[in-house]
């Protein structure tokens, strides 16, 4: 039973990930009609500075402000040199203007920081696990992830909700045009959004630093998951990306942790092992393949 | 307040404009007549900046505008209200108003979000209902009303009765007749000619891309059969 | 058209003679990089035709280029190991049997992975074939049968009848008939009415449906031929490199196909080809020069995306137009 709760806890902890960066992204879809597959590059950029900062200083904590603030600088150097051009262009140059981009912060990266994965060393009070409940053990930092993505997850919704800028957000998510032809100056809301989106990736990039590696290509790998989540929920939709990133977080963590454990009652170890992993990680495309099946737009409608 | 000169405007199938010429003075309403796919919409949209003009010039409150962007164009003092409404249809009809609302040019008495529901009622009943679920006819005043929020000098009306019952069509003319007596300047596109004579000052008819005639009311009633022949029914 | 013909037939001569000047001249490189050239560029057509032609953005195509490599390799494995696959399907070395295999394997993943992907437009369909190919590589790693992700080994590549393809020259003769022969394949597709139906549906689906069209179906026919046409690429890639490798599923390989498509020029016909060319070329001295020529190639792929329109071909061709209509 502990084992389950555990898992639960790690789906959550990679769910609220996923949701941080597909806040982003499905913004950055749904209002500015651009495809970015640079997106986990800020992902990274947040995960190395941070850990450097951390490193360097040999305190944890200055390593959030140093990530939030690399990923932010890194992301306003993309929208005024790339981002802008790209706008009017169709996808397919946006898909190539993007995927050259990541190109560049990969091998910048392996410049500045060499191929080794980097490793951040969490102060000892977060990072011991403690007694949740009788027979589980969990540590703090990972607790305090999930309270600070939650935290996050009910600013944003106050952000759309309850705002003007909220409201312009969720407005141009379904009538760019209109919007500018009321006055409002479209180019700044992007490059607002868009600090917005790479502010979420840096932030996710640097809470997930001592649980996963930092090392070069971590962008993509979690990119692909946050693309299958943003298809899910339904483009432009914040509430969606919320939903299907915990819902997604949830299936695929349990399905590595009890898949291979479940087919090694029929089949050989190793191989059970090796297929467990493999529809494990072919889990969460398996649930978008279903959900285009019943609703193509995805869960929630843009504006949400 | 708007002055359009020699106006060419092309989509990639081909040119729509070749030689619009029209304007509209402070406190007029002008109407711009003609059958569909003459070109009426597209000369709102390129004097909105939404479609580059080919050729020609457009002049805003004695400012030159050819080529400024929808926003430019929008913040020196136009309010558009475009054809087939175009409300946001996951906002609620309170944020609709408010989310756009500005007061540029420093008006003593501007547009409040209770001066437009006085001007509307049923807006006000329905003020956190999501705007996609409106009637056409609540939509229909959403948009004018989200347009005057943003109190603007020109007020720009794309077929603004299209699809909508008879009873609703004559609340929105009503409306006309009092924003004008306010003082609104308005530009107006729409079909229905014994409303049009009533409510405006001149017109004008588009066909083919040209501004094929011009006049006022009294015109309309001597040129009756010449205008029939190119506003159709 | 007969400027074409003329120059088609010049490329084809210079190719054939390809392998015996490169031996003359000691340049036996050449016809390696030339034979992934050829291979790449059949790829390249494949996803030229759906995304230049019927307007789909794919960036899953890598999929059908593995799967394709795959076939060869998993047959390879049973013919050389003597067990049937699923006990009933027997392994072979022999081209003539694995090559269609493969393409018809191939299209049928691409009937499922399109009929699924195609329900969807724009944004949603990029991520989604994508998401798709990443799925099909997680899987071909997870079979530790096929070497998970060291992939297969073809030692002894193929057989054409009696002659082994393991010989590199013989090997470069059979892709450029194959090269030639797809070519001249899709030349018929893309000037059939079924090409300009694709087309007509990419400009303007709208009236495409207006007129009794299902895009739908048009879509999904013209994305399996492409599927097809990659898979084949990637069956050819399998018994040229004698290796299956789960690197030709990996999305990068997508990206890289969509890079060759566009400096080649989108929607060009013989785009595809130069595209290739370029790329490949690109790539090997860049990597001889330094090894961040990942670094120089995104710079270079982001300064022809930002700075033109069209890509390589559409550069030569905005120059050619200058020098054409020189003021007098």
């Amino acid at each position: 039973m502990t084992l389950i709760l555990e898992q639960l806890l790690n789906g959550l902890l990679y769910g609220i990930t996923l949701f941080l960066l597909a806040a982003g992204l499905t913004l950055i879809f749904g209002i500015m009609g651009l495809i970015n597959l640079a997106h986990g590059s800020l992902y990274m950029v947040g995960a190395f500075v941070g850990a450097w900062v951390a490193s360097q200083t040999g305190s944890f904590w200055l390593g959030l402000p140093a990530a939030l603030a690399g990923a932010m600088l890194a992301g306003f150097a993309i929208e005024l040199g790339v981002m802008r051009r790209l706008y009017a262009r169709d996808h397919l140059d946006q898909v190539l203007a993007t995927f050259a981009l990541i190109l560049i912060f990969n091998e910048l990266t392996v410049l500045l920081f060499g191929r080794e994965p980097m490793f951040v060393e969490l102060p000892a009070s977060i990072a011991t696990p403690i007694e949740l409940l009788p027979g589980l053990v969990y540590p703090p930092f990972r607790l305090l992830i999930i309270a600070a993505g939650l935290g996050v997850a009910l600013g944003l919704y106050f952000l759309i909700n309850r705002t003007r800028i909220g409201m312009l957000v969720r407005a141009g998510s379904t009538n760019r045009d209109m919007v500018r032809a009321l006055g409002v100056d479209i180019r700044l809301l992007y490059t607002m959004i868009f600090g917005l989106g790479a502010l979420l990736a840096g932030l996710a990039g640097f809470m997930t630093s001592p649980v996963l590696a930092v090392q070069v290509g971590m962008g993509e790998q979690i990119l692909l998951a946050t693309f299958v989540v943003v298809v899910i929920g339904g483009v432009g939709s914040i509430k969606g990306a919320f939903v299907a990133g915990i819902l997604l977080g949830i299936v695929d963590t349990c399905l590595r942790a009890f898949l291979p454990g479940v087919l090694r009652e029929i089949m050989a170890g190793p191989e059970a092992d090796a297929l467990g992993v493999g529809i494990a990680s072919m889990g969460i495309y398996l649930m978008m393949g279903i959900v285009l099946l019943f609703r193509p737009q995805g869960l929630f409608q843009a504006g949400g | 307040m708007l002055k359009v000169q020699g106006l060419q405007a092309a989509y990639d199938h081909g040119q729509v404009l070749f030689d619009v010429s029209f304007e509209v003075n402070e406190g007029e309403l002008v109407t711009l007549m003609g059958r569909n796919g003459m070109g009426k919409t597209t000369t709102i949209r390129a004097i909105m900046g939404l479609v580059p003009p080919a050729g020609g010039r457009i002049e805003i409150g004695g400012h030159e505008t050819t080529g400024f962007s929808p926003e430019r164009v929008a913040r020196l003092g136009v309010g558009l209200v475009p054809e087939g409404r175009q409300v946001f249809p996951t906002l609620t009809v309170r944020e609709n108003l408010v989310a756009t609302a500005a007061n540029r040019s420093g008006r003593s008495d501007p547009w409040t979000l209770e001066k437009v529901y006085g001007l509307f009622p049923r807006l006000r009943e329905r003020t956190s209902q999501i705007a996609g679920t409106l009637s056409g006819g609540e939509q229909q005043m959403l948009a004018v009303g989200r347009a005057l929020m943003t109190n603007p000098h020109l007020l720009i009306l794309d077929e603004a009765t299209e699809g909508l019952a008879p009873v609703i069509r004559l609340e929105i003319w009503n409306c006309i007749t009092r924003l004008r007596a306010l003082g609104q300047s308005i530009l107006l596109i729409d079909k229905n000619l014994a409303v049009l004579k009533k409510l405006a000052d001149r017109h004008y008819i588009i066909e083919k891309g040209h501004v094929v005639w011009s006049g006022t009311g009294t015109d309309l009633t001597r040129d009756h059969d010449k205008v029939h022949s190119y506003v159709g029914v | 058209m007969r400027q074409h013909l003329i120059f088609i037939a010049a490329a084809i001569v210079c190719l054939s003679v390809l392998p015996l000047v490169a031996e003359a001249t000691g340049q036996l490189a050449l016809v390696g990089l030339t034979s992934r050239i050829m291979i790449y560029a059949i790829a390249a057509a494949s996803l030229n035709f759906i995304l230049g032609y019927g307007g789909m953005v794919s960036f899953g195509h890598a999929a059908f280029f593995g799967i394709g490599n795959y076939v060869v390799g998993i047959l390879y494995f049973h013919h050389a190991e003597g067990v049937p696959l699923w006990g009933f399907i027997p392994g072979s070395n022999q081209l003539l049997i694995t090559l269609p295999t493969a393409v018809l394997v191939a299209g049928f993943a691409a009937l499922v992975i399109g009929s699924l992907a195609l329900r969807t437009r724009g944004v949603q369909f990029i991520m989604i074939t994508l998401a798709f190919a990443q799925m099909l590589y997680f899987f071909f790693v997870s079979l530790k049968t096929y070497g998970g992700e060291d992939g297969v080994i073809v030692r002894g590549a193929n057989d054409l009848f009696a002659l082994s393809l393991r010989d590199k020259t013989a090997m470069y003769y059979v892709i450029l008939v194959v090269m030639v022969l797809f070519f001249a394949f899709l030349w018929r597709v893309v000037h059939s009415s079924f090409g300009t139906v694709l087309s007509g549906i990419r400009q303007n689906e709208r009236r495409m449906t207006a007129m009794g069209i299902s895009s739908y179906r048009y879509k999904l026919y013209g994305f399996v031929l492409a599927g097809m046409g990659a898979g084949l690429a990637g069956a050819l890639m399998a018994v040229f490199m004698r290796f299956a490798s789960p690197d030709t599923l990996h999305w990068t390989k997508s990206g890289e196909l969509l890079i060759m498509v566009i400096l080649g020029g989108v929607g060009t016909f013989f785009g595809p080809i130069l595209g290739a060319a370029a790329f490949l070329i690109l790539q090997t001295y860049l990597a001889a020069w330094t090894e961040h020529w990942q670094l120089a190639m995104g710079l270079i792929l982001l300064g022809i995306v930002l700075g033109t329109k069209g890509g390589a071909k559409g550069l030569f061709d905005s120059i050619a137009r200058k020098l054409r209509t020189e003021p007098r």
